[in-house]
């Protein structure tokens, strides 16, 4: 026998995720955000920061592109599994996002996952959750994040 | 939509595999779902995987979640599919140049009322639906 976590309990991203699906507490909701190319700090500072605020606290900025806006999803964005007894693990997903008509600007480096539990859309109260690398160089075209078969999380 | 897949099991209770090994979805079990007359996004990846995995059938404009024997099926009326849209005035467009193009005729000078998307279009990679039954 091995340690192990069980699967009910597998991933905090997994349980803001089901918060937001099953609208507990009223009005979560997840935010997908982009980080610019210029000034992004390293994965092992940006990977400290427990709000949005703290992740753009430094060097690291999000984009301004015009066209841009950080998107947001509410339950019904959501089709949430129960944790997969069977495979041992929780796979989290969300339909692909884009964005229209982004003028040049700032290049694209990241997308970040984040969770709002009061629906306020404000940094200071937005929980990062996962990070994505997503090099882009906006040129006035529609942007799509195509999001993995198996979704954008997964804990197992 | 917070849901749980159940495989199928042979009278042992072990899993049934298919050809490739791995365990068969039956049905689902529902445990959360939107009231009937609610709004759920399908994702076309969604969609996919849910017919391959035979949980779910499309036809006559409604997807069909199946659940467990001798429940009632979840059924969602697809209301729009995917798709590019005036963010002003809701009219389906077929392409994002047309969409600019459209602005620029219709809505020239009007701010986007949709925050989400500044440029006065959307996107939408989902399957708008509502709960049927």
């Amino acid at each position: 026998m091995a340690d192990f976590v069980f699967n009910i309990a597998k991933g905090r991203a997994a349980q803001f995720y089901i918060n937001v699906d099953t609208n507990t507490p009223a009005g979560a909701e997840l935010v997908v955000a982009v980080l610019a190319t210029s000034g992004v700090e390293a994965d092992d500072t940006l990977n400290n920061a427990d709000t949005f605020s703290a992740l753009v606290a430094g060097a690291t900025n999000f984009v301004t592109n015009s066209g841009y806006a950080q998107k947001v999803l509410a339950g019904a964005d959501l089709t949430a599994f129960a944790p997969d007894d069977t495979n041992n693990r929780v796979d989290l997903d969300i339909p692909d996002q884009t964005w229209t008509a982004v003028g040049a600007g700032d290049g694209w480096n990241d997308v970040v996952t984040g969770y709002d539990p009061v629906g306020s859309q404000t940094a200071t109260d937005i929980i990062p959750m996962t990070q994505h690398d997503f090099v882009v160089t906006p040129d006035g075209s529609d942007i799509t994040a195509q999001i993995a078969a198996a979704g954008f999380y997964r804990a197992a | 939509m917070l849901l749980r897949k159940e495989y199928a099991k042979d009278d042992a209770g072990e899993l049934e595999l298919d050809d490739d090994g791995n365990p068969t979805v039956t049905h689902l079990t529902i445990l959360e779902a939107p009231d009937v007359g609610g709004a759920h996004h399908f994702s076309p990846r969604l969609v996919e995987r849910g017919i391959a995995d035979g949980w779910l059938g499309v036809g006559g404009g409604e997807f069909t979640v199946k659940t467990a024997k001798g429940k009632a099926d979840l059924v969602f009326k697809i209301v729009e599919p995917p798709g590019t849209f005036c963010a002003h005035c809701g009219e389906r467009m077929s392409s994002s140049p047309d969409a600019l193009a459209h602005i620029a005729a219709e809505h020239d000078g009007e701010d986007s009322p949709d925050a989400q998307n500044p440029s006065g279009y959307r996107v939408d990679n989902y399957y708008r639906t509502e709960r049927a039954s």
